[in-house]
């Protein structure tokens, strides 16, 4: 793996046509996978550095992570998985914050459902919601519609384009799907046997 | 009924609960490092925790009785420390039960911990948790059925301890006689029908336990 | 849920060694004096109104745990070797080693068995399968019962159909539940039910010295004393003979 790239604000999206090559970066910048030699740093603060060397771990690195496979809490209620990293917070000012967080979702309704009896669509807007609630300062999203049908694929885009808006911080999104790219790329990097081929707007 | 001593049925039942309760804690501590910790040595550890499960009890016991014993190091500093000798006490016959019952938790507790999705792991770090909130809010409340199953098969395996209990604690009727040994010692008297309430009774109480405990573990709504 | 667990378990009483009353013995001794002991501490409790709790079991258990500091107070052994074993190391109170009996050997067998034997003679009956008797290795029946068929001259003819029990006990047990055709057992137990039994004259074997001590680290070593003078005394006496004991100084 040989990147080196400037993330700005807005939605980067990561394109590749192998398979889980695309993911790396997003998993160290996370700290989830650790490299030998490189530098990851974020809005000026230094996460990772090979030379010094620093490493942050997991939990410092406050940024949202939504993961191929969901991965929401499965003995946690839906409530309970989006106030999960709002430990820190006293518990009226994280149960605002996670209403909030639903409510840009639209799933408040869900607060008390368990994730096992949600639609995929529905789960997808959890895991989003869980992710973003702490603030992060960066948003990471591996493949995250890919197994969503056509019509909830556009509802969470325009969502995500939503919040885009909303919120200035940089989001790496992962995908295979050239429609998703063109549909939600400000940015785009396309990938090609660990490497960046080519950087640019989207046509 | 008047003529059965419920000494025995009431230690064994004290002995197993605290036994196993030992068993447990010190069975999802263990199943922790070896899950979630890197180092090395680490398959020689679970080896020497199983080796009890494979030891005949007569040699175990027999070890134990040396090592814990009134002559040895530890039982001259148990003594100074306690005032009183370990071997042929109760505390000897909690001992003998959890070491038995030990091997147990661990390799259930292990493997459920094994068995929890890392990625899991991972997103409850990418939302701030610490390796504790972690183990306390995901890893281990996924583990919850395995945690069950192993204390059940820790409570039976130390309400059922006889060669190393006999050994170490001794056949004292009234002070560290446990049902299994109490039930031996009748059957070696020829009072066998004092035997067979004992082990009525014992069979009942540790049926009546079980189902219990298996309620409990069962999904709502099942 | 775990919650509910530790609350569950959180009726359970920590249980602390408390001092033994004075007025209290615990005699560690063989198994096969289960029958004969209990009668005689149900006297001996009258008389002196103490309690004595008795730990019954393998005589080489009980040495070995005695060695590790058991704390009981008499040591009923079944033969002389053991007691001589824990003089060696200090353990025995001095001058409080005795030979309170001599235990005779008997041959069991359940009431319904097809094959009654009378005598050693008719342990060479090819009908009969099996024999049992306690391990020679260890066990002072056993050692008398190998004894008695060698000098008889049919220790070749019947090997083969002996079976060995870890300790009297056991042996009785072999032949209580039909898995052996006659056992070799203490007389002192064979009284128990559901069985016919021949006693072996004691002409055939080595002496059964059974003795027994006081142990040094006992506290009730007044209490032991009195024990020890009236298992040889008169009540006691009575009772071992009851039980086929031959006592020191009555043939």
């Amino acid at each position: 793996m040989d990147v080196s790239f400037q993330v700005m604000t807005g939605i980067t999206i990561l394109f590749g046509q192998s398979g889980s090559v695309e993911t790396l970066p997003l998993k160290m910048v996370a700290g989830i996978d650790i490299r030998d030699r490189g530098l990851i740093s974020v809005n000026g603060e230094c996460l990772f550095d090979s030379k010094q060397p620093i490493c942050a771990p997991i939990r410092m690195r406050n940024v949202g992570y939504v993961f191929q496979n969901l991965a929401l809490f499965p003995h946690f209620t839906v409530l309970q998985n989006v106030t999960y990293g709002l430990h820190r917070l006293s518990k009226a000012n994280g149960l605002k914050r996670a209403g909030k967080a639903l409510e840009d979702f639209q799933i408040e309704g869900l607060a008390d459902r368990m994730p096992e009896s949600l639609s995929g669509g529905e789960q997808q807007r959890v895991a989003l919601a869980r992710a973003l609630v702490t603030e992060p300062r960066v948003l990471l999203l591996d493949e995250p519609l890919s197994a969503l049908d056509m019509r909830t694929k556009r509802s969470i885009i325009a969502d995500l384009n939503r919040i885009n808006q909303k919120r200035q911080i940089p989001i790496l999104y992962v995908t295979h799907d050239r429609a998703e790219a063109l549909a939600l790329g400000e940015h785009l990097l396309l990938l090609e046997a660990g490497k960046v081929v080519a950087e640019g707007q989207p046509i | 009924m008047s003529s059965v001593d419920w000494f025995p049925i009431q230690l064994s039942f004290q002995v197993a609960f605290i036994a196993s309760g030992i068993a447990l804690l010190m069975g999802i501590f263990l199943a922790w490092v070896l899950a979630r910790l890197k180092f090395l040595g680490k398959e020689w550890i679970d080896a020497a925790i199983t080796l009890p499960l494979v030891l005949p009890p007569t040699v175990l016991g027999y070890y134990l009785l040396v090592v814990l014993g009134q002559r040895s190091p530890l039982g001259k500093l148990f003594e100074r420390l306690f005032g009183f000798q370990l071997t042929f006490t109760p505390l000897a016959a909690i001992i003998a039960a959890t070491i038995h019952a030990l091997p147990l938790t661990v390799k259930s507790v292990r493997a459920a911990f094994e068995e929890v999705d890392p990625i899991l792991e991972n997103v409850a770090r990418t939302l701030g948790a610490t390796e504790l909130r972690l183990f306390l809010t995901i890893t281990l409340p996924l583990s919850r059925r395995a945690i069950l199953a192993a204390t059940v098969l820790a409570f039976a395996r130390a309400l059922g301890d006889f060669g190393v209990t006999i050994m170490i604690a001794g056949n004292i009727p009234g002070k560290t006689q446990t049902a299994s040994v109490a039930i031996y010692d009748a059957v070696q008297a020829g009072r066998d029908n004092e035997a067979l309430w004992l082990v009525v009774i014992i069979s009942i109480l540790s049926v009546i336990i079980l189902y219990t405990t298996n309620k409990l573990g069962k999904p709502r709504g099942i | 849920m775990l919650a509910g667990c530790f609350k569950y378990w959180g009726l359970v009483l920590i249980l602390s060694c408390s001092p033994k009353p004075s007025s209290s013995l615990t005699i560690a001794a063989a198994s096969d004096l289960t029958d004969v002991f209990t009668d005689i501490s149900k006297k001996f409790e009258e008389t002196y109104k103490a309690r004595v709790t008795f730990s019954f079991g393998s005589s080489g258990l009980l040495a070995r745990q005695i060695e590790e500091g058991a704390p009981f107070d008499v040591f009923v052994a079944a033969n002389q070797g053991f007691i001589q074993r824990l003089e060696k190391k200090n353990l025995v109170l001095p001058g409080s080693a005795t030979i309170y009996a001599q235990g005779r050997l008997a041959l069991w067998q359940r009431k319904d068995t097809l094959l009654p034997v009378k005598g050693l003679n008719d342990l060479a009956n090819p009908s009969l399968k099996r024999i049992a008797i306690a391990n020679p290795e260890h066990a002072p029946y056993g050692m008398a019962a190998k004894q008695a068929l060698q000098q008889a001259g049919l220790w070749e003819s019947v090997k083969d159909k002996i079976v060995f029990g870890e300790n009297v006990v056991q042996t009785l047990q072999f032949a209580q539940t039909g898995n052996v055709d006659v056992a070799f057992v203490a007389l002192s137990i064979s009284y128990r039910p559901g069985g016919r039994y021949v006693t072996v004259d004691a002409k055939w074997h080595q002496p059964i010295n059974q003795a027994l001590c006081v142990l040094h680290r006992s506290k009730n070593k007044v209490l032991a004393s009195q024990f020890v003078a009236f298992l040889n005394g008169p009540s006691g006496r009575t009772v071992m003979k009851q039980y086929g004991f031959i006592v020191p100084g009555e043939p």
